[in-house]
């Protein structure tokens, strides 16, 4: 009997120790930029704004070269992903823009597969070394929060309006964007869509609602194979209303699954920019993060 | 709380008395709020819970809340003059403080079971074999259309743009159709002027291989409906069009007059000359730990990680389920296992026998543009099953080291969400 509770101890102070070296990251995945950001280096918050700001237990910088593919790229965000998300470390994710396409292809394509555990301590390339050699199925990931995601394409990239010779700017097509993985496929984690609709300069190219940049059919998380005219409530010259929460648009169309709206920008409040300061939409999923990401 | 119940955790006697407490400082700060809501107009942003999604089959269920916990709305104005000047009044700094922590606290738990909740929900059946109402645009294969203005100068000219497939392999064509309309979407007479493929811009070395006229017709041939409706059928056969050994994407421009109106569009295609792998066509159906799993042929000419996704519908043809399958193949003959799980046959009740259809595939590469080489698709239907009693099937929920996973912290995540809450209660009692 002695015995037996000593070796039941053992495996609970075991436990105890394990969970005690369990740390929670986020991580801030960016979006479609001139490629200034460091590859690599997880301190490197340039792109949203000072470092200092808080945004989330253990921020890290997810950067990838913010004109490439999103095929060429995302082995950036895995190995974001393998260094802070595996073993006994979680993460919590933010995205914004075609930070969305990022998450959402990764978790789609490689959210089943086999991942190293890693020890999230990241050398230059931003690669991290293994703990016990062992591997798990996936990553640990509690949700994604996406400020004005790209995962349904813009329609800038479909009339040419920015540089056709981007390789992302190809991925951006709504039709490539929504072809590229099968949004619905999450591995059962959250999204939650932060949808802006403070835009005016690109009305007449992007349809229903946008944060002048990306459409509410993308930034709600609306399923299909190409967009589609998504407005805040009372708007008639729109196909249909962006509904909050999982509900399907009142025009009868889906949301990806493992897809909610938590924000639909009703007052057009907020552009589409972090302006360098975690401005426009990135603000609310900041605020969110700050609350949640503990 | 362990991970498999649904139930919420028992509330103690500190925690109703703090609620108490809380109660009556929300009424307070409530009715401040509520004074200065009135001459604050519209908010800005939605704070709905979510909604369930509309089909109350949908195995999903609720997600997870982050702003639904309405007793505590009030206290989240706190920047609200009125509100500080009410609180101020009855709270003292600690416990305002003390009360913002329990709001948050409390905002996370609500967060943390309902998370954990759909978790348990949503893993009943694995990631592979799932009812296709989860994937409400994986359906059919995609036929993606859209429509756009036809310049900046006439943008109340749409351009109606469609194609019956993104994806073309070997000696495949696609078939592209362009229409216009006005600004009431009512049709309006256009003509395709001129139309080109070439490869897309972005592709290292492109312009290499020139540009090559592809037609567009209205005349009810060569895949065109019916002549004279409008709508201009363009068909493109990459192999034979001047592509036959690239592979990526490529882009077909049209130019697009209605009347005197006149712009641009482009049409866009990921091609592979030769795949990496072919499907046989055999499927062999092995009923087995509750579970039928349909064993599809696959001569793979290279080795790599395969992403292969394929439609079932029952007997009368209602689509039923999604399957796909996600894993590295060697070189050589192999299979790829497509499971129809035993649970949510048991579920959906689908009449027997399932039909395999539309089943697609490709080789994910690790990195690289393009990012995969494709398979050719099985279109149509692809494979009857046997019929099988419900008996057959298992009950069983998904067991997997990644749910047990997921489901012990998210446990742990309402656990510690919940002693945190309760600790707010517990310093009341402190003296």
């Amino acid at each position: 009997m002695k015995k037996l509770m000593g070796t039941a101890i053992a495996a609970a102070t075991l436990l105890v120790g394990t969970q005690a070296a369990a740390t929670n990251y986020t991580l801030w995945i960016h979006g479609r930029n001139g490629g200034g950001t460091q590859a690599g280096n997880y301190g490197d918050f340039s792109y949203w704004g000072p470092a200092g700001t808080a945004a989330g237990v253990n921020k890290k910088a997810v950067n990838w070269n913010g004109k490439e593919s999103v095929g060429n790229q995302n082995a950036r965000v895995r190995d974001a992903l393998d260094c802070f998300c595996t073993g006994n470390n979680w993460c919590y994710i933010a995205a914004h823009s075609a930070g969305d396409l990022q998450i959402g292809y990764a978790l789609s394509m490689y959210g089943g597969s086999a991942r190293s555990k890693k020890n999230a301590t990241p050398n230059a390339s931003g690669v991290c070394g293994n703990t016990d050699g062992s591997t798990q199925t996936g990553w640990n990931i509690k949700w994604v929060n996406v400020a004005s995601g790209a995962g349904g394409g813009s329609e800038l990239a479909d009339v040419g309006e920015w540089a056709v010779n981007e390789p992302l700017v190809k991925d951006l097509v709504t039709t490539t964007s929504r072809a590229l993985y099968n949004h619905n496929t999450t591995r059962n984690v959250w999204f939650y869509m932060f949808a802006g609709a403070k835009g005016t300069l690109y009305s007449g190219i992007l349809p229903g609602q946008d944060d002048e940049v990306v459409s509410y059919h993308s930034t709600g998380g609306v399923s299909g194979s190409s967009g589609s005219s998504q407005c805040n409530p009372g708007d008639w010259f729109c196909g249909g209303t962006l509904n909050t929460g999982t509900a399907n648009t009142s025009d009868g169309r889906a949301k990806w699954s493992f897809h909610t709206v938590s924000l639909r920008d009703d007052g057009e409040a907020f552009n589409h920019y972090a302006n360098g300061n975690w401005g426009g939409i990135v603000a609310k999923v900041r605020e969110d993060v700050v609350k949640f990401a503990y | 709380m362990t991970p498999n119940s649904s139930a919420p955790a028992p509330v103690s006697r500190p925690r109703r008395l703090g609620w108490g407490f809380l109660v009556i400082a929300l009424v307070v700060a409530g009715v401040g709020w509520w004074s200065w809501r009135g001459g604050a107009g519209d908010e800005e942003v939605s704070h709905e819970p979510p909604a369930l999604a509309e089909d109350p089959k949908r195995a999903l269920g609720e997600a997870p809340s982050k702003a639904d916990f309405g007793s505590v709305a009030a206290l989240e104005r706190r920047s609200s003059p009125g509100t500080e000047d009410m609180r101020v009044s009855v709270l003292s700094t600690e416990q305002r403080e003390r009360l913002e922590r329990r709001e948050l606290w409390a905002e996370r738990l609500e967060r943390a079971k309902r998370t954990l909740e759909s978790y348990v929900s949503a893993t009943r059946y694995p990631p592979q074999s799932r009812s296709i109402r989860e994937h409400p645009d994986q359906v059919v294969l995609a036929e993606p259309e859209r429509t756009r203005p036809l310049s900046r100068e006439h943008a109340d000219v749409q351009l109606r743009l469609k194609q019956d497939r993104v994806f073309v392999v070997r000696d495949e064509a696609v078939h592209f159709f362009v229409s216009c309309e006005d600004a009431q979407r009512q049709p309006r007479p256009c003509q395709v002027l001129s139309a080109s493929a070439h490869e897309a811009e972005h592709m290292p070395g492109a312009g290499a291989v020139p540009a090559v006229p592809v037609a567009f017709t209205d005349d009810g041939a060569g895949g065109d409906a019916l002549a004279g409706d409008g709508i201009f059928t363009g068909r493109f056969q990459p192999s034979k069009q001047g592509f036959p050994l690239y592979s990526g994407t490529l882009r077909v421009d049209v130019r697009v007059r209605s009347d005197k109106a006149e712009g641009m569009a482009f049409l866009d295609i990921l091609y592979t000359p030769s795949p990496p792998a072919a499907f046989t066509g055999k499927v062999r159906e092995v009923l087995a730990d509750g579970s039928l799993g349909l064993y599809l042929g696959i001569n793979v000419s290279k080795a790599g990680r395969y992403v292969v996704a394929g439609r079932i519908d029952d007997e009368s043809g209602e689509p039923f389920a999604h399957v796909s399958f996600n894993e590295e193949l060697n070189e050589g003959p192999q299979e790829v296992k497509l499971t129809v799980f035993g649970k949510l046959v048991l579920d959906e009740v689908p009449t027997f026998p399932l039909k395999l259809r539309d089943v697609e595939g490709f080789l994910l590469k690790e990195s690289g543009d393009p990012d995969r080489e494709l398979m050719t698709t099985m279109r149509g239907y692809v494979h009857t099953t046997n019929e099988y009693p419900p008996a057959s099937f298992s009950p069983a929920e998904w067991v997997s080291e990644e749910r047990r996973r997921y489901m012990d912290e998210y446990a742990r995540d309402v656990d510690e969400a919940q002693r945190m809450l309760d600790q707010t209660f517990d310093e009341e009692k402190r003296p």
